[in-house]
């Protein structure tokens, strides 16, 4: 490779993205238009270079991020596999809680309301009948019922780590 | 993107004095920047997008110890190629693959340069540079497809603008053997 080539292939980046002055790119293309070599490599370079966009909404994530000093890991957690798991973790919480319940109106996994299949559990837990169920859980934070799916996916993640 | 050099440092200052408008500005102005290099380093979108959070998180956590030895842009994309590795450990284990790295090209598309890029080519390509030992992929992936001079590259990948060379010509002669 000759000393020429060595600036020319140098530069290929900065060609193939456009930022060279008007006399540097001149010359560059000069000497291409007569390097096989050269040439084939700018064609490599071309090929390599692509544009990456940025997802609309990161911006505001990475914001929200930085001002809490902490990473928005939500839609990491929010893929199909760890939601299964997070929903099998939940109603586990929340059939413990019933069972675990005292008071001679507890429901237990033997009602055959909840037994009978998922629609009566789902029922079961927007409109909670059982004693004590709007009780406050740990120390006054909302019972289980009145979180949102995303709050329930932090506290899982809060009682996973 | 490149920033007024005088611009960039009063944002800085601005910024470690607890300045929420400049921080803001700073974000937005290397946010491309850091996403464009973690998404090509990880290459999962989401991945991506987390080792771009993290990398921010912690640039601002130690903004009091950026003293300007390098630009502020290369110490920031040094930060993001450490946080591309850490969620890169998770990618590892997730074993995902994912094409839409490669931009939309119908056949037979041809570039300002007169070059015809088909999309199966740059897909090769891309996977082709996944290949190359780790040093020489950064620099390449630094150089080309971030932009920077060697002299950044140095800087981001700590070693001496040299080896910087080096290593970027090694992984182009390495992609092209690969490649043909």
């Amino acid at each position: 490779m000759s000393d020429r080539c060595e600036w020319v292939r140098d530069r290929l980046p900065e060609l193939a993205a456009g930022r060279l002055e008007a006399a540097e790119e001149a010359a560059l293309r000069e000497h291409i238009e007569t390097c096989e070599a050269c040439a084939a490599e700018l064609a490599l370079v071309c090929l390599v270079r692509d544009e990456v966009a940025v997802p609309s909404d990161l911006e505001a994530r990475v914001r929200a991020a930085v001002l809490r000093g902490k990473p928005d890991r939500l839609r990491e957690w929010a893929s199909p596999g760890r939601l299964a798991m997070a929903a099998s973790v939940v109603l586990a919480l929340v059939t413990a809680s019933v069972v675990l319940q005292p008071g001679p109106e507890t429901i237990t996994t033997r009602d055959p309301g909840i037994a009978a299949g998922g629609s009566e559990v789902v029922d079961a837990l927007e409109a909670p009948p059982w004693p004590g169920a709007d009780e406050p859980l740990l120390g006054g934070g909302p019972a289980l019922y009145q979180l949102s799916t995303e709050e329930l996916v932090i506290l899982l993640e809060e009682l996973g780590s | 993107m490149t920033a007024a050099p005088d611009d960039e440092a009063a944002l800085l200052t601005r910024a470690r004095q607890g300045d929420r408008e400049a921080l803001d500005a700073l974000l937005r102005r290397h946010l491309p920047d850091v996403y464009g290099l973690t998404r090509r380093l990880v290459r999962d979108p989401d991945l991506a997008a987390d080792a771009a959070q993290e990398a921010m998180i912690n640039a601002v956590r130690a903004l009091a110890s950026f003293r300007g030895d390098a630009s502020f842009r290369s110490w920031l994309l040094r930060i993001a190629v450490n946080a591309a590795r850490t969620v890169g450990r998770k990618r590892s284990r997730r074993r995902e693959v994912d094409l839409e790295l490669v931009r939309e090209l119908p056949a037979g598309t041809k570039d300002p340069d007169g070059v015809t890029i088909t999309r199966i080519e740059a897909e090769r390509a891309v996977r082709m540079l996944e290949r190359l030992p780790p040093k020489q992929r950064l620099a390449v992936t630094l150089r080309i497809q971030s932009g920077l001079s060697y002299a950044e590259v140095a800087e981001v990948m700590g070693g001496t603008e040299g080896a910087a060379r080096v290593n970027y010509h090694l992984g182009i002669r390495k992609l092209r053997e690969l490649l043909a």
